[in-house]
């Protein structure tokens, strides 16, 4: 889409009255590559490529897109758009000056190259025991570029590289079934087409897979949980992060309103969200609103000390931005989203954790979850666990939930280690699916509630 | 541009079918008495499907004009496939065509509507916010290939809400969501007063013991729990041992007190299709009769793997319902008389395995005892197995509810379930 377009659409958005406009093109590539079977069984190239308007007065904002980019359907979504205006201010005319983020390379990888390493992953894992009966693999790969046009007289160059490796093993014995995953992402094509580096997740996944046959049923209850580094971060982004994005604060909604600069939480909790840690999922140079990124620390020593601010909202909260707009794609509207977001780490020791429980859970493998922020009452999946007793880990669980409030989980971390990772995964929100990570080292919640099927 | 794309492939050997989807949406999001947002837009996308030497590639583009890259691209995902099923495109088939039209709507009627709501604040004092989202929807599928041009559409409205209670600085939520296949303020109004008395009721809330409960399910959870399993049914999945159901074709896998139908062509349901995402037409059928599982659901590539006719399922399950029962919702409260309705579930994306059914999900509820409500619950999971719980079934509501979307369920009376709470 070219300058002179862009600029003299920017500048008719603006004829009615609108205080704010910005133009966001997207050109977007997924292949992704499927194995199950012992065989490539599905390969499929996707491209998503049109244009969201965005325009604004004071509260008054409307978004359109679309993906018919002929100047006829262009400037007829920005009239049909416009039309909600109707003010007397006239904008000078903007002239737009073309900016761009740092080239980065990403090596493409030949197919067979990919083929090859997605057979050798099926049978690697096959190998390893009889009891399995069925891999399913997948792999993608993105190439995303993007040009924001803004009332400030820029146009934003960004391009954007992503790749998910997951696979999925499982296991049967006696008519018991089983299963255990992995998923990865990242920013970077070359993190995970190397067969040394990913042979210690196909054999954790794959003896997680047969240990879950043996998994046992839990009698629920409140109890202490110690949540495994990485991937156990999902509480913190469900407990806290979502309520931190000025989604929900600018409506006076969220259960974190009114609580900026108050503890909020044990005084071992920092929560950090930073998009631009290199090559993570979660990482982009620029913001969905042609912001660069940056480190945003949002809880210090537990009291809570920022939020997370999109461009519109920023305005009615009289709050800098923390370039934290973001959106799944051109059909969506922007707004305040997390980017990588973790706890700090501590200086606690796992072993003693684990001595100082009588009866708990070590959850060792989260699923995803979701919070209601007015509330604060938010629930995610532990995948795999195993139960404590008397400072021992004993038996494998069957998968559980946990389930808690905001303000009351925040206070129970009662110990942090030092032994912090990030794992990626998918935030569905307001404005649509995005690429995150979310990471911790491991920690000791005193209490939370944890599902059970036994009474 | 469609036609040409299919000629061009045709001459490189390349058999090509290509599904045209037009989506127009149009949403509007209010805040007690402002408009939040508008949203509108429209787009074209075309799931291109070819057939070289006997191997299928897909590709989906929202471009169709540049036809070289397409070819190029199909060409170079076509050496990494290993799979050799036959496929086919469809021919002439016999397609029951239901008339439709889109809706036509008056967004400045809407938006005057849905702030007019905001009064509700004042005759129900505890209320404290409304978030209303109107969402309309139309789609129009066109499928071509050389032997077929055919098109069906569809329009409905999504309607979501998010109510807050507020009592003692502390926030109560309640959130409602359905589909309509027309406008209807008065519906909307008076689902969102059924809400808010329900909300307004549930505010004082204690917590339970964990123990094994008799349960409703209402049949708002049991559709979100079934639209969670509904690939279950699927011969590709369970051809590839990514169904609970592999070893229970023909079999009894459900209590007898249940059946289920795909009905594409039921017009109850907010939508219906005349054929699949491959062209071939739809028809209704069950799928499991009085707890026996007895028809799977193919696709044309696993359709012709088994040596019988596609059902039209290439999207997969599209209406799927279980059949209503003879009891109604207070009726079936009155049997039970000591329990728990459980009537929310939240984390399904998450709480969920669908390749073995256990599931572990914060629910909402409350106690009935002796035919009355006694507390409303907070901090409560619920956790089973689908095949468990379906096992379990002492009663089948009557009040089915087509208004979700492509899953319609009735309530459902559910014996010994395990539901965890905080109380000591």
């Amino acid at each position: 889409m070219s300058k002179d377009l862009l600029e003299r659409l920017i500048n008719d958005t603006l004829s009615t009255g609108a205080l704010y406009s910005e133009l966001y093109y997207e050109d977007k590539t997924t292949t992704s590559i499927s194995l199950i079977d012992k065989k490539i069984d599905k390969v499929n190239t996707s491209n998503i490529n049109g244009l969201g308007i965005r325009l604004a007065y004071n509260d008054n904002k409307v978004y359109g897109y679309t993906n018919e980019k002929d100047e006829t359907s262009l400037f007829s979504l920005s009239n049909k758009l416009k039309s909600n205006f109707n003010y007397n201010n006239r904008m000078k005319h903007i002239s737009l000056t073309e900016i761009f983020s740092k080239e980065k390379k990403c090596d493409v990888i030949p197919n067979e190259d990919k083929k090859e390493f997605l057979l050798y992953i099926d049978k690697y894992i096959r190998n390893i025991s009889p009891l399995i009966t069925q891999v399913s693999i997948s792999y993608s790969y993105s190439k995303q570029k993007i040009k924001i046009a803004k009332i400030s007289g820029k146009i934003v160059n960004d391009t954007r590289y992503s790749c998910v490796l997951s696979f999925t093993v499982l296991t049967s014995r006696n008519g018991i079934n089983a299963s255990s995953s992995y998923r990865a992402g990242s920013n970077n094509y070359n993190d995970f087409i190397n067969k040394e580096t990913i042979t210690p997740f196909l054999d954790k996944t794959t003896k997680k897979a047969i240990e879950n046959l043996d998994a046992k049923d839990l009698a629920g209850g409140q109890m202490p949980v110690i949540l495994a580094s990485g991937f156990g971060g999902v509480i913190f982004h469900e407990a806290c992060g979502h309520a931190m994005e000025a989604t929900s604060l600018v409506k006076n909604v969220s259960v974190l309103n009114n609580k900026l600069n108050k503890q909020i939480a044990s005084k071992k909790v920092n929560i950090i969200d930073d998009g631009t840690l290199p090559d993570k999922f979660g990482t982009t140079f620029y913001d969905d609103e042609g912001n660069i990124t940056k480190r945003n620390i949002l809880i210090k020593d537990g009291i809570l000390v920022n939020c997370l601010v999109d461009e519109l909202n920023s305005k009615k909260m009289k709050m800098d931005i923390t370039s934290s707009g973001r959106r799944e794609s051109y059909k969506f509207e922007p707004t305040s989203r997390m980017n990588n977001t973790f706890l700090d780490i501590g200086n606690d020791n796992i072993e003693d954790m684990i001595k100082s429980i009588k009866r708990g859970i070590y959850a060792t493998s989260m699923g995803g979850g979701s919070v209601d922020t007015i509330t604060g009452n938010f629930n995610f999946a532990v995948k795999e666990a195993y139960l404590i007793e008397n400072g021992k880990i004993t038996v494998p669980l069957k998968s559980i939930s946990l389930i808690g409030n905001t303000l009351e989980i925040l206070n129970n971390v009662e110990m942090v280690s030092n032994d912090f990772s990030l794992d990626s995964g998918y935030c569905g929100s307001d404005s649509g699916y995005i690429p995150v990570t979310i990471g911790q080292p491991t920690i000791k919640l005193s209490s939370i509630l944890v599902g059970g099927t036994l009474d | 541009m469609i036609k040409e794309l299919i000629e061009k492939c045709y001459k490189e050997n390349i058999i090509v079918q290509v599904n045209k989807r037009k989506e127009n949406n149009t949403s509007i999001e209010v805040f007690n008495d402002k408009i939040n947002a508008f949203n509108t837009g429209i787009v074209y996308s075309y799931l291109i499907k070819a057939l070289i030497n006997n191997k299928t590639i897909t590709i989906n583009v929202e471009n169709i004009e540049d036809t070289d890259s397409i070819i190029r691209v199909l060409k170079e995902n076509i050496i990494l496939l290993d799979n050799n099923n036959v496929n086919a495109f469809a021919k002439n088939e016999k397609i029951h065509k239901i008339n439709k039209k889109p809706l036509i709507i008056d967004y400045n009627q809407v938006k005057e509507d849905l702030i007019s709501l905001n009064t509700l604040k004042d005759e129900y004092k505890l209320i404290s916010n409304i978030t209303l989202y109107f969402d309309y929807n139309e789609e129009d599928i066109e499928i071509t290939n050389k032997d077929i041009s055919i098109c069906d559409t569809n329009s409905y409205i999504s309607f979501d809400a998010e109510i807050i209670a507020t009592k003692n600085d502390v926030n109560y939520t309640k959130r409602v969501s359905f589909n309509l296949k027309s406008y209807n303020f008065n519906k909307i109004k008076s689902n969102i007063i059924k809400n808010i008395k329900e909300l307004c009721s549930s505010i004082d809330q204690s917590v339970c013991k964990t123990s094994k409960y008799n349960i409703i399910l209402t049949n708002e959870c049991v559709i979100k729990l079934l639209s969670t399993f509904k690939g279950m049914f699927l011969e590709e999945n369970i051809y590839k041992k990514t169904s609970i159901l592999e070893s229970y074709y023909n079999k009894k896998v459900f209590s007898d007190k249940i059946s289920v139908l795909d009905e594409p062509l039921n017009k109850k349901f907010i939508t219906t299709r005349s054929f699949d995402n491959e062209g071939m037409p739809t028809y209704n059928k069950i799928v499991v009769d009085k707890g026996v599982f007895v028809n799977k659901l193919y696709n044309n590539e696993y359709a012709i793997k088994n040596n019988v006719k596609s059902t039209g399922n290439s999207f997969g399950a599209y209406n799927l319902s279980i059949n209503k029962g003879e009891t109604s919702f207070s009726s079936m409260k009155k049997i039970l008389n000591d329990g728990i309705i459980i009537n929310n579930l939240e984390g399904m994306h998450s709480g969920v395995n669908i390749l073995n059914g256990e599931f572990s999900l914060l629910c909402e509820g409350y106690i009935i005892k002796n035919n009355k409500k006694v507390k409303t619950l907070k901090d409560i999971i619920i956790s089973s197995n689908l095949i468990t719980l379906f096992n379990s079934i002492t009663l089948v509501g009557s009040d089915i509810n087509y208004s979700m979307g492509l899953v319609a369920a009735p309530s459902l009376m559910i014996k010994d379930v395990t539901i965890t709470g905080s109380e000591e």
